[in-house]
């Protein structure tokens, strides 16, 4: 260009290096609340909105901006905002944890699902007469588990975040998490084969059958079930941009997908996530392959006389 | 070897200085010229506000003086260590004193901030939340006492104008006194007009010695550099 446009700075609103300072703050605070699981809860929850909106403007601060409102738009560019009044306005959590599952690599749709939750909870916590938080168990494990991987998009380590002794804990914490559901899962397999051993030979026979109707390549990835062996299904969520391949007329799209669940109709084996998808070797990443007429893809205006002949000025 | 290769040569040895120690004295540098214009030779000055570049620093009485300067607060005693507007965001980068009527018993004090972040540790301070204790541009924004800008390593601190904002501030800030307790300071009298001082303030911690009666006169002119030559 013959000129560009200066941009002003990021407002503080939406500067990454702030919010994540306040994250840190309100992490020291959950620390500091000790064993007091209600204050400490609510610390945690708000630490957790503040890294993850840090990590989502180190992308770019854009992705905070309600864009419904323009005002923002000018404002997050440090330009000049004409209205009076103004108040800038961000996107909500739930947004934000979606964007998350878009872009910073590695926060996935369980760790999404789980931090929408923990939200949820200090919605209930601060707006109900409620006490989500009290008695909640067995929380700290997956917490920082989705806690580490904003970090990292972040460059920064847990010890960095909480400190020496508190990010030693988080670890331990994060591996005791990880552990229990991979033995839980293992659990889960070996009911399952139990049960599936405990049936007719003709009732298996008809699962078996059922399984393999119903298992397509166009509902999911075919995989072998661990607990019965009948064709089940892994379904993914996409990761990275796809493929595609033009040949001819016909486009190939290929997308890379990471695991999310598993579903065997022929033993009703169910298995949800990545971690335990992993323990039962069912995690790799697959291949979706789609191919269509290049027409589907591209063309706006569709033959509005398909189903005619081709146009002839004079029919013969 | 003419004038234009002497001042490279000599902002090539400022360089390494900088470098090397986080700071450079120049003894009786360019004596007849102004701060302004020495300041312009070896750097690029910064005005801070409205007014000019470089300021005439004068000792002052602390009921001469206002709450919100050193002077104010210490008078003619001794000024502690600091680095200078610790409680900017982005503080300046380097600082340039200039004798133009020096005392050899008002030394300026330096303490390299690398022997404390060595003595403290890197994480400690890094994690070391505090605030300006005023608003700066309306705000208190969180700042952390050692950062990167870049590829930079930046310090601040001084005990008075911020303050821990969270229990790791508070340690963070605790350790730096106690550090500042034992680090030997080097002393750098500017004495002879023209005496010049460049300090890296993103490193070094400085300090002013108490002025004893008789130099109350001491003058020196102050400028900020965005970076040297």
């Amino acid at each position: 260009m013959k000129r560009t446009v200066k941009l002003g700075d990021t407002p503080k609103e939406w500067d990454a290096q702030a919010l994540y300072d306040k994250a840190q703050l309100y992490a020291e605070r959950m620390i500091a609340a000790g064993e007091e699981d209600g204050e400490k809860l609510l610390w945690s929850a708000l630490a957790l909105e503040l890294l993850a909106r840090a990590a989502l403007a180190n992308v770019s601060p854009v992705l905070l901006v309600d864009a419904k409102k323009e005002t923002n738009l000018a404002y997050v560019f440090g330009l000049p905002v004409r209205e009076s009044k103004f108040k800038p306005s961000s996107i909500s959590i739930e947004q934000v944890f979606a964007r998350l599952n878009n872009v910073v690599e590695g926060f996935i749709e369980q760790h999404r699902e789980y931090c929408v939750v923990h939200m949820g909870y200090r919605s209930g916590e601060l707006h109900s007469g409620d006490c989500p938080f009290e008695g909640l168990q067995n929380w700290e494990g997956p917490y920082y588990q989705a806690v580490e991987i904003l970090l990292k998009s972040l460059g920064y380590e847990l010890k960095e975040y909480l400190g020496d002794e508190e990010g030693e804990t988080a670890r331990k914490q994060i591996e005791a998490y990880a552990d229990k559901g991979a033995q839980a899962v293992k659990k889960d397999v070996e009911d399952s084969k139990k049960a599936w051993a405990a049936l007719e030979d003709a009732e298996r026979v008809k699962g078996v059958a059922k399984a393999e109707a119903w298992a397509t390549r166009d509902k999911g990835h075919r995989e072998k079930c661990p607990a019965c062996e009948s064709v089940a299904l892994v379904f993914g969520e996409p990761v990275g941009s796809p493929e595609r391949e033009i040949d001819g007329d016909f486009i190939t799209e290929t997308q890379t997908m990471l695991p999310r669940k598993f579903e065997c109709i022929a033993c009703g084996l169910k298995i949800s996530g990545l971690a335990k998808l992993t323990v039962v070797n069912l995690g790799a990443k697959f291949k979706n392959t789609q191919t269509f007429d290049g027409y589907e893809l591209f063309a706006e205006n569709p033959d509005p006389y398909a189903g005619y002949e081709d146009d002839n000025n004079e029919p013969y | 070897m003419d004038e234009g290769r002497n001042v490279k040569r000599r902002g090539m040895e400022i360089g390494v200085a900088l470098r090397e120690q986080g700071y450079v004295f120049l003894s009786a540098f360019r004596a007849a010229e102004s701060g302004a214009s020495v300041a312009e030779l070896l750097g690029v000055p910064v005005a801070l506000g409205s007014g000019p570049a470089v300021h005439a620093l004068r000792p002052h009485r602390e009921e001469d003086s206002t709450p919100n300067t050193y002077s104010g607060l210490f008078g003619h005693g001794s000024f502690p260590f600091h680095s200078d507007l610790a409680h900017w965001s982005r503080p300046p980068r380097y600082l340039f004193l200039r004798a133009v009527i020096g005392y050899a018993c008002v030394p300026t004090l330096l303490i390299d901030g690398n022997a404390i972040v060595s003595g403290v540790g890197a994480s400690t301070l890094r994690r070391a939340l505090v605030r300006p204790r005023r608003p700066v541009k309306g705000g208190r924004p969180l700042l952390r006492l050692y950062d990167e800008v870049g590829s930079e390593a930046l310090l601040r601190w001084d005990q008075t104008f911020i303050k821990p904002a969270s229990g790791a501030g508070r340690e963070g800030f605790a350790r730096v006194m106690a550090a500042l307790e034992y680090v030997e300071p080097v002393s750098i009298p500017l004495v002879e007009r023209g005496d010049t001082l460049i300090i890296n303030n993103w490193r070094m911690l400085h300090a002013r010695a108490a002025v004893p009666e008789g130099c109350e006169d001491r003058l020196l002119e102050r400028a900020y550099l965005e970076g040297v030559r």
